[in-house]
């Protein structure tokens, strides 16, 4: 009876081991097709980040995924979405999505004990500084920085921990100043193509100033131009 | 914020130039409109709500200093 009894319990251990391999290799099934459509975009040659563009606590390893991540997605016409750490360089993640948007589904937990920075492109139809929806950031505990791959610049948004005021103040302010530079440029320079260049530079500097102007510690945001 | 997934998910989302003929249509029905504030108008609305000191030249400004003049 008792020798039944432990073999029931082994066989139920067995099963459950199984189901535990099933629901793992599930989930790991996107990731993995994620990372092969990654591995396989070209590498773009020409300027792009130098390791001292990077804040301190990036390792040069972390550099090296930056860096590919830059040259990979600098002529794609959608977003590409990593999660990574940015003491080992590891791509935690990886998330394909369209011209203007990604989302990511992840199980926090798999953050644990990392340091996580996120990275996403911003194609060059779309502006290339942070949107108010991109300081949802504040809103998420596990991630410290948010990388932003521009055409021709890498916008870094330090915010460690969550501040779910501040994210509601630059959401709206980020909308606003966008609609604001849209709308006096299309007043100032009428039908030029190019006035949206201008724009997306004016709402860079501002967004930049106001957010940098407020002196908190956890939260800036920095440009660095693509070097040669 | 679209919240989704196992236990959590985060959607990244950015804002196109308007290129179309559509999207222009509405960036000068908000200028042309009347009733909504537009333009520098709207941001030094933002300012004063806030508290804020608002530099009326600031566009120029920022025009000048980094040669955007088209």
């Amino acid at each position: 009876m008792v020798i039944n009894f432990l073999n029931l319990i082994l066989i139920m251990k067995f099963k459950n081991f199984l189901i535990a391999i099933v629901v793992l290799v599930i989930l790991k099934v996107p990731f993995d097709k994620c990372m092969e459509k990654y591995d396989d975009l070209e590498l773009c040659a020409g300027p792009s980040i130098v390791p001292n563009d990077l804040p301190e606590e990036f390792s040069f390893l972390a550099f090296k995924t930056v860096d590919e991540f830059v040259r990979k997605t600098k002529n794609l016409d959608y977003e590409y979405l990593i999660y990574f750490d940015y003491c080992t360089g590891e791509i935690l993640k990886c998330f394909g999505g369209i011209e203007d948007n990604v989302v990511a589904e992840y199980d926090i937990d798999e953050f644990k004990g990392k340091h996580v920075a996120s990275l996403h492109n911003h194609p060059r139809d779309v502006f290339s500084p942070p949107s108010g929806k991109n300081f949802g950031i504040l809103l998420r505990d596990f991630e410290d920085y948010e990388l932003i791959a521009g055409y021709d610049c890498l916008w870094i948004l330090k915010a460690k921990g969550v501040d779910i005021g501040l994210n509601v103040e630059l959401k709206v302010y980020a909308d606003l100043l966008l609609d604001s530079c849209q709308e006096f440029c299309r007043k100032k320079y009428g039908d030029n193509s190019k006035a949206y260049d201008v724009c997306d530079i004016i709402y860079g500097v501002m967004l930049s100033n106001y957010l940098n102007d407020k002196n908190i510690n956890h939260i800036q945001l920095t440009k660095m131009e693509y070097k040669p | 914020m679209t919240i989704k997934g196992i236990n959590n998910g985060a959607e990244y989302s950015c804002r196109k130039k308007p290129t179309t003929p559509e999207e222009i249509k509405k960036i000068d029905e908000r200028i042309n409109d009347p009733y909504i504030l537009s333009g520098k108008d709207k941001l030094r609305a933002f300012h004063q709500w806030m508290g804020l000191d608002f530099d009326e030249d600031i566009f120029e400004k920022i025009i000048s200093d980094y040669s955007l003049e088209l």
